[in-house]
């Protein structure tokens, strides 16, 4: 090892706002003498580990300022879920209705023009915008960063959806698969350009990894920018729907600085990566950040992740006694069985703060988001038997007689799913098996967001669709073949209920999974036996 | 909010060497030799100089083949005046503490 590799090595740990320091100590030790260089490098490691702070205490604050914000906001939605999520819902819709409007005031294309004059001012060498204060030009920058794109297009088609008339269209069906995984791949590039905009400081970020890893983010991010632009580029193609021509080249003028500023700014970060400010934090204050978060939710999760205890949840189960009785005799569905998949729920499956992010994200669901994708994320489980709100309405369809019972009657199912209120089906729903069943369901089919949502936190109704939708699987086992009836198979029953309609494809030799076993055990538990007597 | 304390003995010694020839760009190895300092608490004294603006920094624009180019130092307006200052206190102090030991001598 030379006195060269050793300081190399360690000023790889200095933290990025003075890595020109680093380089300095590097160029300065090839001119010490030889017999001096080892002692010049090891004074130089002091410095490289622990270099003076740059006045960051202030920054340090805003870590950890930034942390607790966060945190109480999250504290918050926790403890206010029904406000929470219908703030959640509304900011992100006029959040999209906000950056909609800046169109017709031409505002994007002021922004546009100040970013790309910008541009040019900095490659000819000069320095833009000089008379404004250097707070205000970051100020600006973030500002434009969050409200165009957040650089990253995740939020557009919440625009896009949403906006009058002009590519309010359908074809989103048309495109095909892609479009979900689009989405998903946006969420994730966003969430990782953020997260590395916030702690990426703090991982010595001038090393050669972690640049080539910030490219390939902003290359992604392009990429994915790309593929937006192209997939609503398609929409407002005549034949897929949209007007004329004339109204394309107008449509495609007036949407453009959407796509183009994020592209800009991108552009603007891959040609230097390092540009000050990618990082909201120096350093420390990325270090105080993650260690607040890291404070923080230790202590959150080890005060909420105590498991609910056996006699807790028995004690849940047999609160619902007459409930659960009430609905196994509605839909003919064994009693113990409700039971343990109450008891399963609760005693293994339920995460910490379950019941107010239930009810945060059935809020702003009810609410409704301008965005079908982020809908489909709000549509979480609920109540006592943990049932979303799309399965129940699509067990009401199906025991309706199925889609194509309601196609055959005029109603345009294809809008329903538009609006994210039922589960694509598989094969295993074929016409023979979408019989209509004998029950009614206990939502009404065409019941409103609010009421599905109200319906499935009332634990009666709860456990009412519970039995139904086991009914629904029961029935579609025993239609397609009599020989393949699981009516004895509260396994099978459960592993179903768990799996959702796409996944059950009735056949002779079903097999548990780990949820429809532990629902068998539970069921087979003498108290359960105790519980109520079964009806065979 | 920054904190104006007064500078290190080690950090009034930096000052002093640099505005010796404040128009003159100095080495940092140069410098630890003129003041004894090691390079592990040379470095932080001029990071802080620099932060505060007392510093002005460069790269060497012609760096002989085969070296990366060296980072210069040289004391801005601001540096050069407080140095000047800080050399007077010093002259000062220094003559204060002598004057007894004169007196007492005589």
């Amino acid at each position: 090892m030379s006195p060269e590799r050793w300081l190399s090595a360690v000023l790889r740990y200095m933290p990025a706002d003075r890595a020109e320091w680093g380089a300095a100590m590097m160029a300065e030790l090839q001119q010490v003498e030889p017999a001096q260089r080892w002692r010049f490098a090891l004074s130089c490691t002091r410095v490289a580990l622990f270099p003076p702070s740059k006045g960051e205490y202030g920054g340090m604050v805003k870590g950890i300022l930034f942390t607790l914000v966060m945190a109480a906001i999250g504290a918050f939605l926790l403890w206010h879920p029904e406000t929470g999520g219908t703030l959640l819902a509304r900011a992100i819709s006029n959040y999209a209705w906000a950056v909609f409007f800046s169109k017709f005031l031409f505002i994007d294309f002021l922004v546009l023009g100040a970013l790309l004059w910008s541009l040019k001012k900095r490659a000819e060498g000069s320095q833009p915008w000089t008379k404004v204060p250097v707070a205000v030009q970051q100020c600006g920058r973030l500002a434009t960063e969050v409200y165009f794109g957040l650089l990253n297009p995740v939020l557009y088609l919440a625009i896009l959806t949403s906006g009058p008339g002009m590519l309010r269209l359908r074809t989103d069906w048309a495109l095909g698969s892609w479009i979900g995984p689009l989405h998903t791949g946006a969420a994730a590039l966003l969430l990782a350009v953020w997260g590395w905009r916030i702690y990426g400081a703090a991982f010595h970020p001038s090393s050669a990894a972690a640049r080539a890893g910030l490219r390939i983010l902003l290359w992604a991010s392009a990429a994915c920018l790309l593929l937006f632009a192209l997939k609503d580029l398609n929409l407002l193609i005549p034949e897929n729907g949209y007007r004329s021509w004339s109204h394309m080249l107008v449509a495609i003028f007036v949407l453009s600085p959407m796509y183009l500023i994020p592209g800009v700014l991108l552009y603007d970060y891959l040609r230097d990566a390092e540009k000050p400010g990618f990082f909201l934090f120096t350093g420390r204050a990325s270090f105080a950040a993650i260690a607040a978060a890291v404070g923080v939710s230790i202590l959150t999760f080890t005060s909420a992740s105590q498991q609910r205890s056996e006699d807790d949840v028995r004690e849940l189960v047999i609160q619902h006694r007459a409930a659960i009785q009430t609905a196994s005799a509605r839909y003919d569905i064994d009693p113990r069985l409700i039971a343990a998949i109450v008891y399963v729920t609760h005693r293994d499956q339920l995460s910490p703060f379950r019941d107010s992010i239930e009810r945060i994200f059935s809020t702003a669901w009810t609410v409704g988001l301008p965005d079908r994708y982020l809908n489909r994320a709000l549509d979480l489980s609920l109540g006592v038997a943990q049932i979303k709100p799309t399965t129940a309405q699509t067990g009401a369809v199906l025991a309706m007689g199925g889609p194509e019972a309601f196609q055959r009657a005029g109603v345009l199912l294809i809008e329903h799913e538009g609006e994210g209120i039922f589960e694509p089906l598989g094969a295993g729903w074929g016409p023979r098996i979408t019989e209509p069943l004998d029950r009614l369901p206990p939502i009404p089919v065409y019941a409103e967001r609010g009421e599905i949502v109200a319906a499935l936190q009332t634990p009666e109704k709860n456990l009412e669709t519970c039995a139904f939708l086991l009914a629904l699987y029961q029935h579609q086992w025993e239609s397609a073949n009599p020989a393949w009836s699981i009516r004895q198979r509260p396994d099978i029953l459960a592993t179903l209920y768990q799996i959702g309609f796409a996944r059950s494809k009735p056949h002779g030799a079903p097999r548990s999974n780990a949820f429809g076993t532990r629902v068998r055990e539970v069921y087979e538990q003498p108290w359960l036996s105790e519980f109520v007597t079964a009806k065979r | 909010m920054q904190r104006n304390r007064p500078p290190s003995e080690q950090t009034i010694n930096v000052l002093l060497a640099l505005a010796e020839d404040s128009s003159a760009w100095r080495h940092g190895y140069d410098l630890c030799q003129q003041t004894s300092l090691k390079a592990g608490s040379m470095y932080p004294i001029l990071m802080r100089l620099a932060d505060r603006g007392l510093l002005d920094t460069t790269w060497e624009s012609e760096a002989p083949a085969g070296r990366p180019p060296r980072h210069l130092y040289r004391l801005t307006r601001t540096g050069a005046d407080m140095a000047r200052e800080l050399g007077k206190e010093r002259a000062v102090n220094a003559a204060v503490r002598l004057r007894p030991r004169l007196g007492g001598a005589s």
